[in-house]
């Protein structure tokens, strides 16, 4: 298909702030498989870049365009994205330069979309309507809003741990107070995040607990220049069907080194968000310190996540889990921080551990054909080949996959040390996983998890019966992981559940310092025939 | 050059263990097709700090038995293994285990080098008679070649006289070597010690586990940094200010040469003193960039040390940079272009992030160099680097109209092109610590 050779826009504003560009000075990049080219070829794409001034005038206008307070806010952003898929599919030419300029294939895209858990807001809706207890501090209750799974929080501080128990019924969040310019920072790594970040900061004043619907704030979002396209595409067309939802809401990109610009929109903003590198955020919380600033912070920063291959998912057919695991960690090239790095699987089932490694290389030589690889670069992935092949000669290590197939797929079975841990883990991303056998789910937390900074650590996919579940979700969670959803599902998270450990009421409401883990599914195991027949695995 | 290239990978393949393991899992055997050639490099990272994943550790020291093992799986030419009973159980320094294996097998003239080490894990690389005296020929040959440096210069160099830096180890052997010490003078003007645990304290990135470890972080290196530059500092530049004085007062041309750290700080010092006039045929050259966190720019420094040391009558010395690697036995000179001339006698071509070499006469990617003559029998120089730099005229591309306005005609890496980019363990959305 020929890329059309219009300049293509990467910021979006509403209609009625269209004009406010006309004087402002333009970027433009030239950018095929997420690397810049010359001018002339590739995917072109433009973004304002507004003097001092034009960005006073720009955040006063996205304030006076907050508009009213709206009660069903969310019911709205849900209406208005049921819509958006099909108006998207219906633009194959616009998929094909987000596909061009990201260099992710479009049939990554075209999955990506198809996919509608992500952006299941009657479900969010029901989550922020109730207050929890002081009890989920204690142990895993029902999830909010009688959602399917559960809930439990780990208090950060070792005085809440001991006084969640005396404080059982009493609700654990306080209602915020209002913010009128939210500012996020989306990264690039994974297209659509910048559309995420503005969708949650804009509902942020409608999760407050007890309080009388508020007008949303006005949101002003800093894109990311390798992912600039996905997001003003869906906002585009949230206008076409709503535009009232979007009116006071901007997305653009600027320089994070103009420290003068950064401070200026940092010192009027009173809820922050931010999807970035650990150094990024590091910056962000210096900056608001720097200007005084006590904004609500939410940190998206370095994760990574894991899957986890029970005994009993290897009783029948190896090949399903396989699949499904497969997909957690071909999706993004395993660029997100969802992506399952390793693979713990438990012995003792019908199918060993090997057994199921070889059906995994199957399963991701397989899905290299129908999700080719996108930017990660293939450099990466021999080294991490040759690094193996190297350890293959001492016995221990199993290299499953071939110099060429676009993956690798190990089976490492050495005595690590912490050091030889944390480099696996480092080393599994560009369609990298590295299988680990263990004896019980029980060492999973003890031998592993527990050996990694807690704030690193993100979601688990899950394929165990329900009855071990709780048992480790609850060792898991209280190393770190915030998130446990059964396998297959790593890339279609659902909002209404823990993110990075934060869940909707963290927007609007405080409570004390510590993180949500969440259960999307109480038995994962009966989720993985139904989750293989609706992704077509 | 293909054959060149195609006999020395025979000859290694058959030989040398991690070499033949690596290639034939890509699918390469001992004869070679032309399209095969990328499927030969190596990166350094794997190839010479394998022994940190292999032994689960960046302190050989602590494994001197399986250290040498893995050493011995390296190299091209046979290590006798047997001697391995003679060594310690364990050596409480890297430079002392280093040492034993010198001597252990002194008979086969074996040099240790290491890489420089600023992440304190050091590349380990294995030299012999044979590749000392190639790599001492191309350097030397070299730099008389493109600097017109010879016996007749004094040699003034702001390093240690005893280091196991391969870069500043082949200053020390070239003049050794080729017995330009006889001739003129050669000063090594830094006066503490630079083996490889001193510079992995120094730069305090890498410390032993436990209680040595704690001692390490909390007294050693805050310690070094300060005697650095209370005293080293100070020291080095009056000891380098005073060989070029000498040399000055001799009437001999000398070649000054150091980091540009090291220089800035020379250059600083003869400025406040008010300049320094070196003879005709002098020069100043820099190597090795700047790989810590310094206030000042390269630009910023070689235009202060432009106003302080000069030729007869106030003339600007030539001032120009070289480009090495630890495991490249050649270096890149820099012309009065800028640009940096590449041996003819090996090939060069960059790749880009799919390792696939980038086709034409002017392409910017990773640098990656077949050399079928500098490895000797040691191990076979075919690597990929982690620099990005802008290549002209290199693998199998020659465009008369880019010849370096200089007159040599050999590929060059284009000045101010060349930038590290690559870390082995670099990490998409998350990387642990």
């Amino acid at each position: 298909m020929a890329l059309s050779r219009e300049i293509l826009d990467g910021y979006w504003l509403p209609a009625s702030l269209q004009p406010l560009t006309r004087d402002m000075e333009w970027e433009i990049h030239y950018v095929t498989a997420g690397r810049p080219v010359p001018p002339g070829d590739g995917v072109a794409v433009r973004w304002p870049k507004p003097t001092r001034a034009q960005w006073e005038t720009l955040v006063a206008e996205l304030r006076a365009a907050r508009g009213l307070a709206v009660p069903d806010l969310i019911v709205r952003w849900q209406c208005a994205l049921a819509t958006v898929p099909k108006i998207l599919m219906n633009d194959p030419d616009r998929l094909e330069a987000i596909a061009h300029y990201t260099g992710y294939p479009s049939s990554m895209l075209a999955l990506a979309f198809t996919q509608s858990e992500l952006v299941r807001l009657d479900a969010l809706a029901r989550s922020v309507e109730h207050n929890p207890a002081w009890a989920i501090a204690r142990s895993w209750q029902p999830m909010l809003g009688g959602l399917p799974g559960k809930i439990r929080f780990f208090p950060a501080r070792r005085s809440d741990r001991w006084t969640a128990a005396l404080r059982v019924g009493a609700p654990l969040f306080r209602p915020a107070p209002p913010a009128s310019l939210a500012l996020g920072f989306a990264a690039g790594n994974v297209p659509g995040n910048g559309l995420l970040i503005a969708l949650l900061l804009h509902i942020a004043n409608h999760t407050a607990l007890g309080a009388a619907p508020e007008v949303a704030p006005a949101v002003l979002v800093r894109n990311s220049r390798q992912a600039p396209l996905m997001a003003p595409w869906v906002l585009s067309a949230i206008e076409e069907v709503d535009s009232e939802l979007v009116t006071g809401l901007g997305m653009l990109i600027w320089d994070y080194d103009d420290v003068a610009m950064q401070r200026t929109l940092l010192g009027q903003s009173d809820l922050v968000m931010a999807s970035a590198s650990d150094q990024t955020i590091a910056s962000i919380a210096a900056h608001l310190q720097a200007v005084g600033q006590p904004a609500h912070f939410h940190r998206h920063g370095h994760k990574v996540s894991f899957a986890v291959i029970g005994r009993t998912a290897l009783r029948d057919d190896v090949t399903l889990p396989a699949r499904l695991s497969a997909l957690d960690s071909t999706f993004w090239d395993q660029y997100g921080c969802l992506s399952a790095r390793v693979h713990f699987v438990e012995r003792g089932g019908r199918h060993t551990p090997v057994d199921y490694a070889a059906a995994l290389s199957e399963a991701m030589c397989r899905l290299t054909k129908r999700l080719p690889r996108g930017v990660a670069p293939a450099r990466f992935l021999h080294r991490a080949y040759d690094i193996y092949k190297l350890l293959e000669l001492k016995g221990d290590v199993r290299v499953l996959t071939d110099y060429d197939d676009g993956c690798l797929v190990v089976l490492d079975e050495r005595d690590w040390n912490a050091d030889q841990w944390s480099a696996t883990v480092n080393r599994c991303t560009g369609r990298v996983v590295v299988v680990r056998p263990v004896e019980d789910l029980s060492d999973i937390p003890t031998r592993y998890l527990r050996r990694l900074p807690p704030h690193n650590l993100q979601s688990m996919s899950v394929a165990v019966t329900a009855n071990r579940m709780l048992e480790l979700a609850e060792a898991a969670g209280a190393c770190g992981i915030t998130a446990f959803r059964s396998l297959g599902r790593a890339a279609f998270p659902q909002l209404a559940y823990s993110w990075d450990g934060l869940l909707p009421l963290d927007l609007g409401n405080s409570r004390c310092p510590g993180h949500f883990a969440t259960l999307e599914t109480e038995d994962p195991l009966a989720d993985l025939a139904p989750t293989a027949s609706r992704l077509g695995l | 050059m293909l054959e060149a290239i195609r006999e020395s990978h025979a000859w290694h393949y058959a030989r040398n263990s991690a070499y033949r393991a690596t290639v034939s899992a890509r699918g390469v055997g001992s004869s070679l097709l032309p399209l095969q050639l990328p499927r030969l490099l190596r990166t350094s990272a794997i190839t010479f700090k394998g022994y940190i994943e292999q032994l689960g550790t960046p302190f050989p020291q602590d494994q001197p038995q399986r250290a040498l093992a893995w050493l011995a799986g390296q190299l091209s030419f046979e290590l006798p293994l047997e001697r391995t009973a003679l060594l310690r159980p364990r050596y409480s320094t890297l430079e002392g285990l280093l040492a034993a294996i010198e001597a252990l097998y002194s008979d086969l003239g074996l040099e240790i080098v290491t890489s420089s080490g600023t992440s304190g894990r050091f590349a380990i690389l294995v030299r012999n008679k044979m590749t000392v005296e190639v790599a001492t020929d191309a350097y030397f040959t070299a730099i008389a070649h493109a600097w017109n440096i010879g016996p007749q210069h004094d040699m003034v160099f702001v390093m240690p006289a005893h280091t196991r830096v391969a870069m500043a180890r082949i200053a020390h052997l070239g003049t050794r070597e080729l017995g330009w010490a006889a001739d003129s003078s050669v000063a090594y003007t830094m006066p503490f010690k630079a083996d490889p645990d001193t510079i992995r304290v120094r730069t305090g990135r890498t410390f032993r586990p436990g209680l040595r470890g704690l001692w390490e972080r909390r007294v050693l290196h805050p310690f070094m940094l300060w005697a650095y530059e209370a005293l080293a500092e100070d020291k080095f530049v009056k000891m380098t200010v005073q060989a070029l004085e000498q040399s000055a007062v001799a009437g001999h041309p000398v070649m000054l040469l150091g980091g540009l750290v090291q220089l800035d700080a020379v250059g600083q010092h003869v400025l406040v003193c008010g300049g320094m006039e070196l003879p005709a045929g002098s020069r100043i050259a820099t190597g090795g960039g700047i790989k810590e966190l310094y206030p000042r720019t390269p630009d910023q420094i070689r235009a202060d040390l432009r106003r302080a040391i000069h030729g007869p009558g106030g003339a600007a010395l030539p001032m120009t940079d070289i480009y090495g690697m630890a495991e490249a036995n050649w270096a890149a000179f820099q012309c009065p272009e800028g640009n940096y001339h590449l041996p003819p006698w090996v090939y060069m071509a960059v790749m880009d992030d799919d390792d696939c070499p980038l086709q034409g006469s002017d392409v910017t990617g990773l640098l990656a160099f077949w050399d079928p003559l500098g490895g000797g029998d040691v191990y076979p120089p075919f690597f990929q680097s982690a620099d990005r730099v802008r290549l002209v005229n290199g693998n199998g591309y020659f465009d008369a109209a880019l010849v370096c306005s200089c007159g040599d005609s050999t590929p060059y890496l284009v000045r101010n092109t060349i930038q590290r980019v690559d870390l082995i363990e670099e990490a998409g959305c998350g990387a642990i610590s």
